[in-house]
């Protein structure tokens, strides 16, 4: 099995609660979620990802156990092995775009210096179509650049898999048909697992094998 | 004009160390405020940010009956240490520490709490370590706020007179601050050493305030 889950998680706020009872296994290799707002996609994304913590039950990816509460596994993000590229880019502010790209290949406590150019960062540069952009800090891109930078930050980290919460949402049609084609290149090349968030019919066709319906926090075939 | 110089001399080292002071101790306060939970979080804040609204003469009373040779703090220190701390540059820092500790306290838990934590979470997905996660994301992202905060205190700790008096009293050439030396000055009908210590002090204080205005890039007086 490349996913399989089975998670409750009890979210408060201070008027409502939202619960998330999902289980799920597949043998896919990419799959789509789609959805209304607020049915828990992002929720789901973010406990696969490590960023929240279900109440209960477990997540395999690739025969690896990324959380089990019976067997009190939790691994941390950083071990997850794993790309999330976020809604909202969560580009660091501080950091120009090629430092951003850069982020992850540097360990320690210093980051990427600015004008340090590595090939493989060189390279998405040019993928991408920011080559021009190296310098800028994102307070200075468009939301389509952002967009970008955040796919291309994701993906320098030849993750195993790969979570994509609205990709393509901020991209003009000939831009997003191109990303599509750039973003599955790498996918092949790199070998991984994708999991998509998206609104866009296109997406869904283009990458993935399986879609998963959710709504109100459960799935619907 | 000698003592003039011989006092601003010792403010600074005061009020420098007093900085030296609250970096190492306000600032991991403000930190663990500003990110963690726990019971009685906004009380032991409140308490904290209690030197900004009290009278400096209070705090250094407080001071003297906690330092002083009775106090059990004193007493300690005189008994095991051999330390005296009433009426010695020592003091005055500590007095300058205390009164100026809501002000790098305070912008430090702004600061911190002003990180989104979207961006360190987009760190830990990406494999950076969370030790490395606070010096790459959190304290880069906080630092205006906190040297803001730093340099305040130090044009506060500058002219720090009520709580200082009160602990390291008025020694010339020992405890004598240049704003204490400026009260002095006037007692004694001095006009023309108040002045020059007054223009060395309202000089210095525009400077400090006038880059913590800068780094900040908002107004930090209202």
């Amino acid at each position: 099995m490349n996913f399989n889950w089975n998670i409750q998680k009890t979210l408060l706020t201070n008027q409502s609660s939202f619960q998330l009872n999902l289980e799920y296994a597949s043998s896919c290799q990419s799959i789509a979620i789609f959805g209304p707002s607020g049915a828990g996609k992002t929720t789901l994304i973010k406990i696969i990802a490590g960023l929240m913590i279900p109440d209960a039950g477990s997540i395999t990816i690739k025969n690896n156990v990324f959380f089990d509460d019976k067997q009190k596994i939790n691994l941390k993000p950083q071990q997850r092995n794993l790309a999330y590229f976020f809604q909202t880019y969560s580009l660091f502010p501080h950091l120009t775009v090629q430092q951003n790209i850069a982020f992850s290949l540097k360990k320690g406590f210093l980051n990427p210096g600015k004008h340090r150019y590595n090939t493989e960062v060189s390279e998405l540069l040019e993928q991408f179509e920011l080559s021009n952009l190296a310098h800028q800090y994102p307070h200075e891109l468009s939301g389509g650049q952002q967009q970008r930078v955040a796919l291309a930050r994701a993906l320098i980290t030849k993750p195993k898999l790969l979570l994509l919460d609205e990709p393509f949402s901020m991209l003009d049609y000939q831009l997003r048909q191109r990303l599509r084609v750039e973003v599955k290149y790498i996918q092949q090349q790199i070998n991984c697992l994708l999991l998509i968030i998206s609104h866009d019919p296109e997406d869904i066709n283009f990458f993935a094998d399986d879609v998963l319906s959710l709504k109100n926090g459960k799935m619907e075939r | 004009m000698n003592f003039a110089w011989g006092a601003l001399f010792l403010s600074l080292k005061v009020a420098g160390c007093s900085v030296v002071v609250n970096f190492l101790i306000a600032v991991p306060i403000g930190f663990l405020l500003a990110r963690k939970k726990f019971v009685g979080k906004e009380f032991l804040d409140t308490i904290l940010t209690l030197p900004m609204v009290m009278p400096p003469t209070v705090l250094g009373y407080y001071l003297l009956v906690l330092l002083g040779r009775h106090g059990w703090v004193g007493q300690i220190l005189e008994i095991y240490f051999d330390i005296n701390l009433i009426f010695t540059w020592q003091g005055a820092v500590i007095a300058a520490t205390i009164v100026t500790f809501p002000l790098v306290f305070k912008p430090t838990r702004t600061a911190f709490e002003s990180v989104n934590p979207c961006y360190e979470q987009a760190a830990r997905v990406l494999g950076v370590s969370d030790i490395s996660i606070f010096f790459r994301i959190t304290l880069p992202l906080a630092w205006r706020g906190i040297f803001a905060g730093l340099l305040l205190s130090f044009a506060r700790a500058l002219g720090e007179f009520g709580a200082t008096l009160m602990v390291a009293g008025s020694i010339p050439g020992k405890t004598e601050t240049l704003s204490i030396s400026i009260y002095e000055a006037v007692q004694e009908g001095n006009d023309h050493a108040a002045n020059i210590a007054v223009i060395i002090l309202s000089f210095v204080c525009i400077v400090v305030l006038f880059i913590a205005k800068k780094l900040t890039g908002y107004k930090i007086f209202y």
